[in-house]
């Protein structure tokens, strides 16, 4: 967790680093807006499962679901999701069930925040055509 | 260009699809098991994929094994992997150091997620695959 709070700080990791994502996405507008939209839509159901593979305890499931949720952040470029997703699954590989339960609230809150911002960014989008 | 598509999550998957759909017949598979089954059809009915983007983590058979399953059913039909699909595989960074050697021969290309449009057209160029 220090680790994630000290890059922030850096200014190295963004919540939403809309440059980065537009560049691999060839500056494409629709092609931001289908996966965007698609993003909003997936994640809260990959955020559930991933839940109940902690409440379950089941590590080798909650690396899978840590592992998908860090690619789809990735996607979009919300890099301090992406970080804690990461995080997730690198304590899953270590077995500590303890730390995820904790990075799971901040995995959420993370989510929360980037999802705000991508809607604005949608309604943007909208108000221009 | 006939394409296979093989990711399982589904923004990376419609990501893919988003970037290369314009360049010819695109399919996808879930995971390599799939993955596995499409090219044993496409080998059969004679219309082999030019390409298959191979992610490396999925359930159901890893992009690994299912690199190695569609290299042999190619040799199984007589087609040399130089004259067999290009097969760019795709991964995190972090999972690129879990892939040994001889998995690395079997496939053409490694691209990392998240995937980079222009950096993925590059692969394809340098595969003769785009102009």
């Amino acid at each position: 967790m220090l680790e994630i709070m000290d890059r922030k700080e850096d200014g190295k990791i963004m919540a939403w680093n809309v440059d980065g994502m537009m560049e691999r996405m060839l500056h494409d507008v629709s092609i931001a807006e289908v996966i965007i939209n698609l993003f909003l839509q997936d994640i809260p159901s990959q955020i559930e499962k991933l839940s109940e593979s902690i409440a379950e305890g089941n590590i080798k499931q909650i690396q899978y679901h840590a592992h998908s949720i860090k690619g789809s952040a990735a996607n979009v470029g919300g890099e301090v999701m992406q970080t804690t997703a990461s995080s997730i699954e690198e304590k899953a590989i270590e077995g500590n069930l303890d730390d995820i339960q904790r990075l799971q609230s901040s995995l959420e809150t993370h989510f929360n925040e980037l999802q705000n911002l991508l809607t604005d960014y949608l309604e943007t989008l909208n108000n221009v055509s | 260009m006939k394409i296979l598509i093989v990711e399982d999550d589904l923004t990376s998957r419609m990501l893919m699809q988003e970037l290369l759909g314009k360049f010819g017949d695109l399919h996808v598979a879930i995971n390599g098991a799939e993955a596995t089954e499409a090219v044993r059809i496409s080998l059969e009915l004679d219309a082999p994929y030019d390409l298959i983007c191979l992610d490396i983590m999925m359930p159901q058979m890893n992009g690994q094994e299912a690199l190695k399953k569609i290299r042999d059913m190619e040799e199984g039909k007589g087609i040399l992997s130089s004259k067999g699909a290009k097969i760019i595989m795709t991964t995190s960074l972090a999972d690129l150091k879990n892939v040994t050697a001889s998995y690395k021969n079997l496939c053409d290309a490694y691209i990392t997620k998240p995937i980079h449009g222009e950096k993925l057209f590059e692969e394809l160029r340098k595969l003769k695959l785009l102009s």
